[in-house]
């Protein structure tokens, strides 16, 4: 190992050394403050750090890992968005009653996972980040373990993440016993030179890897956990959960098909189109019937992630592109409507039911314009960065001749106008005369929470107009890693 | 060239603005908002009037996303001007109309907020030079629509109606967004421009009557065509203001601008005709049917409107100058007296408190003001001479009169037309002589009387418009001219006048006028209309049924898949599997696994899979928790077994010592758990599980037998074998590979092991602390 492959490793010994400080700090003074500031600051200087890595890419770093301009991205924007809920999980914490410092030392780990995850060029390293982000998503998950239903929520992700995992072991050993290497490029010539290993082994080592990988991203039929855990995790969670967990994972699934071309088995792709289509319309239509925002919000991230997926069948480098655009839609806009949620607790209550919100704009002008920012993003309306990742997934879609998906896509984005409408219609409603509802809305607002939010809203509308120097960066980056 | 972008968004930033600038201006005054806001854009319209009746048009782009072909393009010519104008016109007064109609408790702000959105929606639809762009603005002022409707939330009809009108708009919608996507596929663009300029090869396209097809629905369903004119009169729960600016003189044109705008593109080929005049003529038979047949103000507005789209519509579906310019004029005319009748009736309602027609009379002594209103629009509507309405709809008495010289057939047109009209008469006077002749009407709910100044200009400036209009109609030839320029891409150069000699036209006129008065003066006739059965209903049923059974089957939908039992997810994600893997296996066929090689075990490992077997189900079928925990250690203490028989003392060890710890773990805390609960399974549960574990089962196995035929690997020991003296200088292979092959690795651990450490050691700091916390506390 050089010193040129711990250079390129940088991202990670920042975050890990970040980690070791965090817990160092704990075992001798505790202080939430201090604690955050440390982890934010180690998010920071990881972020810091990865544009000057860009003159070294694209490096192999053991068999196990590969930094080139792809993974920087990613490890930036999965950073960046651990960030931002190191931010909001301090103002929600502060308002609540636990031990509240360990919090940051697993939000660390498990980024530091999610970063390994879209690295990966070998087998090892897409299971080991993975069951790295995902056991220290059960500590964060059932984190106020003196409530009940984070608990439960906790153990529910516990039994059923370790089962999926289980079943993407599975596949990659299948795929191992067939071709005998786990090394993506291996991998990849191998099956380009024969034709004969387009066995059944190799397709059902896919399938169960789908298995594994739909659970992460939370696609139908591996779908059921999201409702659930979505509303029983602390909502900064959940926005971790919607964003860096599944942004991960997504980022690895499209290295692996575009290095192995995957593209090339219809079998897979097929089942992929019927994942997408089913996601789509599963997401959006069981969102119409919910009440709980933090519901709503599930569904429908299951119905983006099924968007995500029709950009991702196209293929190639729009493909790339697209997805790679949305996901950065997605984040900001979950990231902002999660927020909210958390930053709205009172009374160790989220305001979770869409009543909750009802004349939200009379107690909080500003809150409510970010929220509907959000939700204006999510139903794909012009001039947010959404609607711009939806015309480029949309793009890709018609120029990859997706016909069917491409329908879908449309009839659902008009299913899923409804409730995100919802939400903003009850937002401007006239707020009821009781005591209570004023009481969760009217309370202070963290400065640090606030000023995340802001941030979200600019960037969320600077997108949504002015999209094409991230969409040259993307290009940069996506089109020559896909062609 | 800002001013396009200025008319298009500033009422949306004004809108924006409204929760704002209500906290400063209070909500009595927030409708000042949006009049100013209406002023600023109406400006901006007049201002670009140098293009709109100009020869040459504006075309503005604006790059966007040049990426993917995403600009936000303008295109201001004679039609999309004409519309412009109308709209911010139009928006000028019903906001003004608004700020005096409105009363305490509704929210003001929401209303002008939403009234705004609207209006800039409606701006960028009709100025967008980019078919994608427009659907945009489609989309959003079908929200508007949606959300104007529900205004009134807490009333049933007011929510039904919101939702029935999003739901029939949407549809149409995503159908024109269908035939938008092919139509930009096959020509490489959405421009309109380079669309008009393709028009040769879009018609010679296979395509073409699907692609035509597509956008139409979508105009259809938007300007409440038959058979989607069902969401139309449930609209009108919509706040009064709003009825008259979207649903009667804007958006619900939205589908005629469309039928406009792509005219020079599709016209020419007979499914035009065919498709678009047909629809046309029915709908306006069928909606001045039902207009007769209401007794409500408004819904007789309602489907008055429905039935002069689809005149208007018919009228395009000619494909010739006459068609066109007919409608272009028949546009502005109806947004003036139609505009105005609704308002009128949103006066009557307010002052008298109700709006059916068997209620009221005589209203003409005390409102003396309203019925001169009520008068000018009544007559505009019946396509009596001196109006505006007579000279447009005998233009396209014309037209159809024309159609005569295309083909025979074609004579269904002008003959159902005047069929039409007559029933258009007799309604428009029932509207005027029902409500404001006879005798006084007692027992209103409220006591009627003119309504403030306010509430009378802007009905009073669309009657004068009306009224000079059709008397002196030269003034609207530039309009006129400028439009049907636009629609059908050639120089229009006409005049319009009231007297044309004895045309055939102007006979249809008199026919309408004579059997009109006949039908409406012998009560038997009307009696005949009204006792017939409505056959068009069932539409409507349809839509009844179908909406409340979708929201059942999407909650059963629910019920099923998400039981937030833990148990049930486990079965989707197994039956997943098994289907998925199971399919590819039938589908692909052959998997290869060599039977006597599997063959060849020891006694002794058939008893140790034998125990693996009855351990497992026994972790299954124990009643007690103690008897699971310990089935399952037999489970795992086999897993050792097999690795010592596969040769891995190694990992036979780790196994244990997890095993062990497992056990150890389970037995200090089975204390704290509750009993288990005896849950007794019906018989049918107890199958279906049965048969989801087995399935599962059966199918790993297969799995791993065929796994076992396929073993391509390498053993890594050799490596180490062969390499341990010659690189790292050891014979000791197990230290050489801890200390020089996998420094890193051990090195690794080292670090692991003191995070782990550290960890401990706070969390034991944490426990003390609290047992200090808790002591000092007693």
């Amino acid at each position: 190992m050089s010193t040129t492959d711990l250079t390129a490793l940088l991202p990670f010994i920042i975050l890990a050394a970040t980690t070791l400080i965090v817990v160092l700090v704990i075992s001798f003074y505790r202080n939430h403050f201090i604690t955050a500031l440390l982890t934010v600051i180690g998010h920071a200087a990881a972020i810091a750090v990865l544009p000057s890595l860009s003159t070294i890419t694209p490096r192999q770093v053991t068999p196990l890992m590969i930094i080139d301009d792809y993974s920087l991205f990613y490890i930036g924007l999965l950073t960046a968005a651990s960030l931002i809920v190191s931010v909001l999980m301090y103002s929600y914490l502060q308002r609540r009653e636990a031990q509240r410092e360990e919090f940051y030392a697993l939000l660390l780990i498990a980024t530091i996972g999610s970063s390994a995850l879209v690295t990966s060029s070998h087998f090892i390293t897409l299971f080991i980040g993975l069951e790295v982000l995902t056991v220290s998503l059960y500590g964060m998950i059932a984190y106020l373990f003196t409530y009940d239903r984070p608990l439960e929520a906790g153990i529910k992700y516990l039994i059923l993440a370790a089962a999926s995992s289980a079943f993407l072991l599975f596949g990659m050993a299948l795929i191992f016993a067939e071709t005998g290497t786990m090394l993506f490029a291996e991998l990849a010539e191998k099956l380009a030179a024969d034709d004969d290993l387009r066995t059944v082994f190799i397709l059902t080592g896919t399938g169960m890897m789908v298995v594994g990988i739909g659970f992460k991203l939370a696609v139908v039929p591996f779908h059921m956990w999201t409702p659930d855990i979505y509303e029983a995790a602390p909502a900064p969670v959940t926005a971790y959960l919607a964003t860096v967990s599944k942004g991960g994972m997504f980022a690895i699934l499209l290295r692996y098909f575009i290095e192995l071309n995957v593209y090339a088995y219809e079998t897979i792709c097929f089942v992929f189109t019927v994942i997408a289509i089913l996601s789509m319309f599963t997401g959006n239509i069981l969102a119409l019937l919910q009440n709980n925002v933090k519901r709503i919000l599930a569904y429908s991230s299951i119905a983006h992630l099924g968007y995500i997926l029709v950009a991702f069948l196209a293929g190639g480098a729009l493909a790339a592109e697209a997805v790679t655009f949305y996901l950065v839609a997605y984040f900001i806009t979950s990231l902002g409507a999660f927020g909210i949620v958390g930053l709205l607790i009172h009374n160790e209550r989220e305001p979770e039911d869409v009543q909750d919100y009802r004349g939200l704009y009379v107690h909080r002008p500003w809150l409510s314009a970010v929220f509907t920012a959000m939700m204006l993003s999510l139903a794909g309306i012009p001039l947010t960065a959404g609607f711009i990742g939806k015309f480029y997934v949309l793009t890709a879609g018609v120029g990859a001749a997706l016909w069917i998906l491409v329908i879908v896509l449309v009839v659902n984005s008009a299913i899923g106008l409804y409730y995100y409408l919802r939400i903003v219609i009850t937002m401007y409603s006239e707020p009821e005369e009781t005591a209570a509802a004023s009481g969760s809305l009217s309370q202070s607002l963290s400065v640090a929470g606030g000023v995340v939010l802001a941030f979200l809203m600019i960037i969320l509308i600077w997108l949504g107009v002015y999209p094409e120097p991230l969409i040259a960066i993307i290009q940069d980056i996506a089109g020559r890693f896909g062609s | 060239m800002f001013s396009v972008l200025w008319v298009v968004f500033i009422p949306f930033i004004f809108a924006a603005l409204t929760p704002l600038i209500q906290k400063f201006i209070g909500e009595d005054r927030i409708g000042l908002w949006g009049v100013i806001a209406a002023l600023l854009s109406f400006g901006g319209v007049l201002s670009l009037a140098g293009y709109g009746l100009g020869d040459e048009p504006l075309y503005v782009i604006y790059e966007w996303a040049p990426t993917f072909g995403l600009t936000l393009g303008f295109y201001i010519d004679g039609l999309s001007w004409l519309f412009a104008f109308l709209i911010s016109g139009i928006g000028v007064l019903i906001n003004l109309y608004a700020y005096w109609y409105l009363h305490k408790p509704d929210p003001f702000g929401r209303f002008f907020a939403y009234l705004l959105f609207f209006m800039g929606s409606m701006l960028g639809l009709v100025l967008s030079s980019n078919l994608i762009i427009l659907i945009i603005f489609w989309e959003l002022t079908t929200i508007s629509s949606f959300l104007l409707i529900g205004y009134w939330s807490h009333t049933e009809r007011a929510r039904y109606g919101a939702v029935k009108s999003i739901l029939v708009t949407s549809v149409g919608g995503l159908a024109m967004i269908g035939g938008a996507v092919i139509l930009t596929v096959i020509t490489g663009t959405a421009e309109f421009p380079e669309l008009i300029k393709k028009a040769a090869f879009i018609q010679e396209h296979a395509l073409f009557f699907p692609i035509l097809l597509l956008l139409m629905l979508g105009a259809f369903s938007k300007s409440a065509q038959s058979p989607f004119h069902i969401w139309l009169p449930d609209a009108m729960e919509a706040p009064t203001p709003v009825s008259a600016f979207l649903h009667s003189s804007t958006m619900v044109k939205a589908g005629v601008f469309l039928i406009a705008r792509v005219h020079p593109i599709f016209s020419g080929r007979e499914e035009w005709i065919l498709l678009i005049a047909s629809i046309g003529l029915i709908t306006m038979v069928l909606g001045a049917y039902y207009a007769l047949r209401k007794v409500d103000l408004k819904a007789i507005l309602a489907y008055s409107t429905v039935s002069q789209l689809g005149l208007m519509i018919m009228a395009l579906g000619f494909a010739d100058v006459l068609g066109a310019k007919a409608t272009a004029f028949h546009i502005m005319n109806h947004a003036a007296f139609k505009g105005m009748l609704f308002l009128v009736v949103g006066i009557i309602d307010h002052e008298t408190g109700t709006r059916d027609i068997s209620r009221l009379s005589g209203l003409r002594f005390t409102m003396p003001k309203t019925a001169v209103l009520a008068f000018i629009g009544a007559f505009a509507s019946a396509g009596i001479p001196l109006f505006n309405g007579f000279l447009s709809k005998e233009l396209i008495f014309e037209a159809a009169y024309d159609q005569i010289g295309v083909a025979s057939w074609m004579a269904v047109f002008p003959v159902f037309a005047v069929v039409g009209s007559i029933l258009t008469f007799t309604y428009s006077m029932k509207i005027f002589f029902r409500v404001f002749y006879g005798e006084e009407a007692k027992e209103l709910p409220k006591h009627p009387h003119d309504p403030p100044f306010g509430m009378l200009f802007s009905p009073g400036l669309l009657a004068a418009v009306t009224v000079i209009v059709g008397i002196l109609p030269f003034i609207a030839e530039r309009f006129v001219n400028a439009a049907t320029a636009a629609i059908t891409q050639q120089p229009a150069d006409f005049y319009l006048t009231i007297w044309h000699g004895f045309t055939p036209a102007l006979w249809m006129s008199v026919v309408t006028v004579a059997i009109g008065i006949v039908l409406y003066s012998r009560k038997a006739l009307l009696e005949v209309l009204h006792s017939k059965p409505p056959f068009g209903l069932t539409v409507n049923a349809m839509y009844d049924w179908w909406y409340p059974n979708i929201m059942l089957g999407a909650e059963k939908l629910i019920g099923v898949f998400q039981s937030q039992k833990i148990r049930f997810y486990f079965m989707y994600i197994l039956g997943m599997v098994v289907v998925l893997c199971g399919w590819v296996l039938i589908r692909d066929g052959h998997f290869r696994f060599i039977p006597h090689d599997l063959m060849h075990a020891e006694t002794y490992e058939y008893l140790g899979a034998l125990a693996f077997i009855l351990a497992t189900i026994g972790v299954a079928l124990f009643r007690s928790r103690l008897a699971k925990v310990i089935s399952l250690g037999v489970v795992g203490y086999m897993l050792c077994a097999t690795f010592i028989v596969l040769r891995a003392p190694d990992l036979a060890l780790t196994q244990l010592l997890v095993d062990i710890v497992t056990v150890i773990l389970f037995v200090l805390v089975i204390y704290f758990l509750p009993q288990l609960k005896e849950v007794k399974e019906s018989l049918s549960v107890k199958i279906r599980d049965l048969a989801v574990a087995g399935l599962t089962g059966a199918f790993v196995t297969v799995f791993v037998l065929a796994v076992y035929a396929h073993r391509h690997t390498t053993s890594v020991a050799e490596y180490f074998l062969d390499n341990a003296y010659e690189l790292a200088g050891g014979t000791n292979v197990v230290n050489v590979i801890l200390v020089d092959f996998r420094t890193f690795d051990t090195l690794g651990e080292i670090i692991v092991l003191a995070i782990a450490g550290l960890g401990v050691y706070a969390l034991v700091r944490m426990g003390v602390a609290h047992k200090k916390k808790k002591d000092s506390s007693i």
